[in-house]
């Protein structure tokens, strides 16, 4: 007999509040197979989760947050990580529309929007961790999803009403750039072990450079590309929604 | 010191002791719990203690499969420190319901 569908919620909440909390990999898969192991037990012997737990479930892993060390090294992995994703897809993407060309401001403000909504992503994930509330955890999820757009676009703004300093790249270097980025997603896809990041960047930019190849007015061009990239991202959302429900079934 | 604060020194004591009895895991520990009456602790709230005790080198775990197959359980075992720190709890536990028992005689 598995768990009930209250205890599972329960851990996975649990884990996500403690890896957005920034604690040891490790140390957060060890409590939930523990917990697991005794949620097992406690329901065979008709007990349910909240009597395990308490009423509240966050003011629970508040508590076992506050025995467990914050692992810097995971957390700047990570950092690192989205990083180098995020940056690597933007060099990706200037490439494919024309090139390489950055001003000192976008320079310094794509890693500060990065960072920050790193900062964001923790704050909101351990939010929606410990909320109940279904219609709050869409909110924020929502919340979550356009942040860095109004970021980019007032960046974007930013940029044509202030002038600074930019730095141009040409033919060769770009080449150079976009082998850069590409080596990049393959080996952090590869460091990952998930296709996402190969998927989501041949979703994404492959459009494009078809498009660039073709004879087409640049109107067309655009309205054809879009249109692939979200025939692209249904197709990749119901292949990734048929396999989970495939997982649920057997899990 | 909050009422909830003693609760979890004496706790974290009679863990010492119940481990001290010989390798158990976390459901075992509450069962035992039970059976000397301690029906007032709510059952996760071993788990943050138990990670502080680990923490603080009190215990170590160990992963062991069970015969029934399924997923691996963890074991706890005191260590030497933890040894002393249950010796120091007896002592202190000792004298403190000494007192309380003579204090409250009185009354009676």
């Amino acid at each position: 007999m598995g768990l009930s569908v209250q205890s599972q919620e329960f851990l996975a909440n649990l884990r996500l509040y403690l890896i957005s909390s920034g604690k040891n990999e490790d140390e957060i898969e060890s409590i939930i197979s523990e917990l697991n192991d005794h949620l097992l037990q406690a329901e065979k012997a008709g007990k349910d989760v909240s009597d395990i737990i308490g009423k509240s479930p966050k003011d629970y892993m508040k508590q076992l947050s506050k025995e467990m060390p914050i692992d810097r090294k995971d957390v700047l992995k990570y950092s690192l990580m989205v990083m180098i994703g995020a940056i690597a897809f933007i060099v990706l993407g200037n490439v494919v529309r024309g090139g390489i060309e950055a001003s000192v401001l976008e320079l310094i403000s794509y890693p500060l929007i990065i960072l920050f909504y790193i900062g964001l992503i923790s704050v909101t994930f351990r939010r929606i961790a410990t909320s109940g509330n279904k219609m709050l955890v869409w909110t924020l999820l929502g919340i979550v999803g356009a942040v860095p757009t109004v970021l980019i676009l007032a960046l974007l703004f930013l940029n044509g009403a202030v002038e600074t300093p930019t730095v141009t790249f040409h033919s060769t270097w770009n080449i150079i750039a976009a082998a850069v980025a590409v080596l990049l997603i393959i080996g952090l896809s590869l460091w990952t072990r998930t296709w996402v990041m190969i998927i989501i960047a041949a979703i994404v930019f492959v459009p494009d450079l078809i498009m660039n190849v073709t004879e087409l007015e640049e109107s067309t061009k655009i309205i054809t590309s879009s249109m692939l990239i979200m025939l692209g991202m249904a197709i990749y959302l119901f292949f990734m929604w048929k396999k989970d429900k495939k997982q649920n079934v057997i899990g | 010191m909050s009422s909830s604060q003693i609760l979890k020194g004496i706790l974290e004591g009679c863990l010492l002791s119940i481990i001290g009895k010989g390798e158990t895991y976390g459901y075992e520990m509450i069962e035992k719990l039970n059976e000397y009456g301690f029906n007032m602790v709510r059952e996760g709230s071993i788990y943050p203690l138990l990670l502080r005790m680990k923490k603080e080198g009190l215990v170590v775990t160990s992963q062991k499969q069970l015969p029934s197959g399924g997923p691996k359980r963890k074991y706890y075992s005191l260590t030497r420190k933890g040894e002393e720190e249950l010796a120091a709890f007896k002592e202190k536990w000792g004298s403190l319901s000494k007192s309380v028992d003579r204090l409250l005689e009185e009354e009676g």
